[in-house]
């Protein structure tokens, strides 16, 4: 029977393709725009949330506005590592420089740092060492240079680049180490610029020229990764040493702005989803409007299967898969067709994949389905409820 | 096979009331050839679709195989006349989007009978009405001949306890409307019960017996 419905429901479909088209359209288009607009969003903002997790979520980078007048020292800093789940610390002091290596002349980050700097970021040398306590201690000239500053202001090989000499801001540092390229270039993408250089943080002190010793940055790592517990102790800790002002500093939890990031990429995903709902919903009421048409057009087939035998429930069944089928069909183009878009607009945007999410495949086709359902059913009731003699006397 | 007893059927119209059939008893035995018979408006139409279990008596009983026909579900009608009614109507009543064969099997989807067994009846059925060849062509591709063929297939194919014919030459011209009484001739001759309403006295006059029906009142003629 079920079978024998869906024959009849694809005879009817076919049989007047052109219709069908036009009703599968208002769902091809509510699909397609679902589907492509929330995996659009998702793939734009699932970037950028990489990025900013490129950028580094392993640590916590602390900036204080006012130390009441008490400068924050470097030993005051390295007392509070092991406390609670706060791990390692380092200030770090931003130089804006100019860095000249022969003819080459560059503006650059160079950050004053200590040598547990290394293991709160994460970084990773390609050549010579890190920092180490004596640079410190000794206020030496030495410096770490990122890759793109070794390529572009030194430019030379790694191994070659050890030990030659550049100038920042005209005083002479002496390479000692070369970082190794960052995988993730998106994240690049976001910082002023590539060419990032450091040194010791007291000699930072010295270049910058201000003399002051107090430390107004600084990034810590927390034990296990926990940064949200971290984020809390070092808070507490700031506090009671900026004399219970906890706006005295603020704290910049890349963990926390991640879930800003994911809350923007639900929110966003929502909205365009709500808006391509609404074109489905359009789409199911263009279902509703051609099949009560063909049911008044039909009244006369009607009728004649009832005046033989079928009964409302098999009258019923009959136009509700028809107006299923014609939403499936049309869920299934509008699928088709979005991938095609996504591929395309993928090829177009470089460094971003936008992908067919099956989970808003999956709601699309179970969007549209229940569309199909909804707005076939009263179309359906109403020719299941036709009274035989009446449709047999219909001339239509 | 069909007892009919004190039978009425009445449209009110504001106050005024019509009796479509008033008071109407009849008695078809199985295996019969009966033509009913009157002018249009006589309430022929009415007889009908009661008959055919398309429309319900107000007053009196009707018994058809036995069972009475009382206000049964929508859809225990249908079952009633998908099973024991072959229709077999003046202006054919096929399915203008399915094929002759499609429109031959449908009564027998609705019967629920096997896919086997559906094709071996459906063949036979437009075996017996000479129409094997034209099986896969539609209604608007047959003659009007071919079609009330194709109708009375179905009917075939359906096994009813009654064939009913309304008008069934009544869009026909007169030798293809001969044709299709000789196959009427031929069920009958089968043993198959035959109830054909007519307004043209030649063609009542084919039958084993007549019923008159004028303005709503039935008087057996035998």
């Amino acid at each position: 029977m079920l079978i024998q419905s869906i024959k009849m429901a694809w005879e009817s479909i076919t049989s007047n393709k052109m219709r069908s088209f036009l009703t599968m359209l208002g769902i091809i288009i509510g699909v397609f725009a679902l589907v492509v607009l929330v995996s659009i969003v998702s793939g734009a903002t699932g970037s950028i949330t990489d990025a900013v997790a490129g950028l580094g979520s392993d640590s916590l980078n602390v900036t204080v506005i006012d130390d009441k007048g008490a400068a924050l020292t470097l030993s005051e800093l390295r007392s509070w590592a092991g406390q609670g789940s706060i791990d390692r610390l380092s200030p770090t002091s931003t130089v804006n420089a100019t860095v000249r290596c022969r003819h080459n002349s560059e503006n650059a980050n160079i950050y004053g740092v200590v040598p547990e700097y290394m293991d709160i970021e994460g970084l990773e040398l390609a050549a010579g060492r890190f920092l180490k306590e004596p640079d410190i201690t000794n206020s030496t000239n030495v410096i770490v240079v990122s890759e793109a500053m070794l390529t572009d202001i030194l430019s030379t090989s790694a191994a070659s680049a050890l030990g030659s000499t550049v100038r920042v801001n005209g005083v002479p540092y002496e390479v000692i180490g070369v970082l190794a390229e960052e995988e993730d270039s998106t994240a690049s993408l976001f910082r002023m610029t590539n060419y990032t250089g450091y040194i010791p943080y007291s000699s930072a002190i010295r270049l910058s020229g201000l003399g002051t010793h107090s430390i107004t940055t600084f990034s810590l790592s927390a034990v296990g990764g926990d940064l949200d517990t971290a984020e809390k102790e070092i808070g507490e800790i700031l506090t009671e040493r900026f004399e219970g002002d906890s706006e005295a500093f603020y704290v910049m939890n890349f963990n926390s702005v991640m879930g800003v990031m994911s809350d923007i990429n639900g929110t966003l995903s929502l909205l365009m989803g709500g808006v391509a709902g609404i074109s489905l919903l359009v789409g199911g009421i263009g279902i509703m409007n051609i099949m009560l048409v063909s049911v008044t057009e039909r009244t006369k087939e009607i009728g004649i299967r009832k005046a033989i035998g079928a009964d409302r429930k098999t009258i019923l069944l009959q136009f509700l898969i028809e107006g299923l089928m014609v939403s499936i069909l049309g869920c299934i183009i509008g699928l088709i067709l979005s991938w095609i878009a996504l591929r395309f607009v993928t090829s177009l945007a470089n460094n971003i994949t936008f992908r067919l999410d099956p989970k808003v495949g999956l709601l699309a086709a179970g969007f549209s389905l229940g569309i199909g359902l909804i707005f076939g059913l009263y179309p359906a009731n109403k020719a299941a409820s036709k009274k035989p003699i009446d449709a047999l006397r219909y001339n239509g | 096979m069909i007892i009919f007893r004190d039978v009425s059927r009445i449209y009110r119209m504001g106050d005024t009331e019509l009796r479509a059939l008033d008071h109407a008893n009849m008695h078809i035995r199985e295996g019969e050839f009966v033509s009913i018979i009157g002018p249009s408006g006589s309430g022929k139409s009415t007889l009908m679709n009661i008959v055919g279990c398309l429309d319900l008596a107000d007053e009196g009983e009707y018994y058809l195989d036995g069972q009475e026909i009382r206000r049964y579900s929508e859809d225990a009608l249908a079952r009633i006349r998908n099973r024991k009614i072959g229709f077999i109507f003046q202006n054919f009543n096929l399915i203008g989007r399915m094929d002759a064969y499609d429109n031959v099997e449908l009564p027998l989807i609705y019967q629920r009978v096997p896919f086997g067994e559906r094709r071996r009846r459906v063949e036979e059925a437009l075996e017996r009405v000479s129409l094997t060849e034209r099986a896969h062509h539609r209604p608007n591709e047959l003659s009007g001949g071919q079609q009330q063929r194709v109708a009375i297939a179905r009917a075939i194919a359906a096994r009813p306890s009654i064939f009913l014919a309304d008008e069934p030459t009544g869009n026909l011209d007169t030798k293809t409307g001969e044709e299709i009484m000789a196959l009427f001739h031929e069920l009958h001759g089968q043993g198959s019960t035959i109830v054909l309403i007519t307004h043209d006295p030649s063609v009542a006059a084919q039958a084993d017996r007549r019923i008159n029906i004028l303005d709503g009142h039935v008087t057996e003629v035998d």
